[in-house]
């Protein structure tokens, strides 16, 4: 029994030893690409006629990080390719959980202040989720026609933001197609995202929609198309409806980031299987 | 237990790093965001003790949410403390270090991603877009139910 115990033991010493190794990598990696996005490039603004475009630094970490995780990338550059091998990108994976968890006592913060702001508006905005599974009668179909399987239920049944990814990691698993379809669009969001929504931002007010509802609708994405939504809404509003149209994007963000989780459990993807199924008979 | 604790390793590192990135963006010595980190890390960590012992299809960040409004909805010393430690440090901040683990760790399966080309652009612009006009519209009528416009 004795020398059963003491060799896992020691594997593990070995093995921890090797994880702190990874660990210390990935962090000293990540530091130097926070450093590169956020101080060295910072925060860029983009003027196209009266549409201004900010793009967050963490949009160019994201970019950064890609590239330089892509295979190709660390096969042409070989001490690279040493350094982050595929242990680095699990790893740098498995933090991706724990800064989530970080963000989670962010929205925290930000939603105790604005108790009052969220409650006024009420019912209403709770109800704003239900119009977040219209893409699940939209794209599903769409999704399905194009042949991407099973991973158009990860695509299509919400907006793909962290909490989804979080849901349907949780429910599906790593790897599974359903992971890859959210990991997908979510990228997409994170790449062209701050773009659609300033274009949808601007364009929205054709429609006739009152600027306070458009509000809920620009809310339902991330913080940085949150802001590009609002922002671009605003432009041509007096102060006082901008104030509100502000408050009332900022309290649908943070109703979608809370509820959204629970909404896509239950009912975003039992929908979205059922739709999928749908889709599939007519086949 | 031990896996909570083993866990709370990582939750600092992370911890680090939004403090990190926070002192980067508006030059805040990283000293003074010391109760940022023990106020996020006690929150953390009774999160994951709860997602621990009470399990929930929640995901752990939304268990770190609900703990944090927990405590902060009582008119406590607590609440004004907690708000004060965890507004240093931005949620941008935090949402850097994010998306740079998020960045580094999709290269790999960027041939995946490559696989699905345009479609998934097109996907994209139409998902969100029917998020966008289908939140606007349920409050287009709540809000005009509530007389609120």
């Amino acid at each position: 029994m004795a020398t059963q115990d003491t060799l896992p033991v020691e594997q593990q010493k070995k093995f921890n030893k090797d994880d702190l190794f990874t660990m210390v990598k990935v962090t000293l990696v990540a530091a130097v690409v926070i450093f590169i996005a956020q101080f060295v490039i910072g925060k860029k603004a983009i003027i196209m006629g009266s549409v201004t475009l900010t793009i967050l630094p963490m949009l160019f970490a994201v970019m950064i990080g890609m590239v330089m995780s892509l295979l190709s990338v660390r096969d042409k550059i070989k001490i690279w390719g040493k350094i982050f091998t595929d242990k680095e990108e699990s790893f740098a994976s498995k933090m991706v959980g724990f800064s989530l968890l970080v963000l989670g006592t962010q929205y925290a913060g930000m939603i105790i202040p604005n108790l009052d702001n969220i409650i006024a508006a009420g019912v209403p905005l709770l109800f704003q989720e239900l119009g977040n599974l219209l893409p699940i009668f939209v794209a599903i179909p769409l999704a399905v026609k194009f042949g991407l399987g099973r991973s158009s239920i990860g695509s299509c049944s919400s907006i793909s933001r962290e909490p989804s990814i979080a849901v349907i990691q949780g429910k599906y698993g790593t790897g599974t197609p359903e992971y890859i379809g959210v990991l997908a669009i979510y990228l997409c969001g994170s790449v062209i995202g701050t773009l659609w929504f300033s274009i949808l931002g601007s364009v929205s007010p054709l429609t006739g929609l009152h600027p306070l509802a458009l509000a809920a609708g620009a809310g339902v994405g991330s913080g940085s198309m949150l802001s590009a939504a609002s922002g671009a809404l605003i432009s041509g509003l007096d102060a006082d409806m901008a104030k509100q149209v502000l408050s009332i994007a900022a309290a649908s963000n943070l109703l979608s980031s809370v509820i959204g989780a629970l909404s896509l459990t239950f009912l975003g993807l039992p929908l979205a299987e059922f739709m999928y199924k749908i889709c599939n008979k007519g086949k | 237990m031990t896996t909570i604790l083993n866990d709370m390793k990582f939750v600092f590192l992370a911890l680090a790093l939004a403090i990190y990135t926070q002192a980067l963006t508006t030059g805040t010595p990283i000293y003074e965001m010391g109760d940022s980190f023990v106020a996020m890390s006690l929150v953390i960590f009774i999160a994951l003790t709860a997602k621990h012992f009470i399990p929930s299809p929640l995901p752990a960040f939304a268990y770190a949410t609900i703990v944090g409004i927990a405590i902060c909805l009582p008119d406590t010393i607590a609440r004004t403390m907690l708000l004060d430690a965890i507004g240093k440090v931005s949620f941008l901040s935090c949402c850097v270090p994010l998306l740079t683990f998020a960045g580094l760790s999709v290269g790999g399966q960027m041939e995946e991603l490559k696989k699905m080309s345009w479609k998934i652009i097109v996907l994209f612009l139409i998902v969100s877009t029917s998020c966008f006009f289908g939140a606007a519209m349920v409050a287009e009528i709540g809000f005009k139910m509530k007389g609120i416009i």
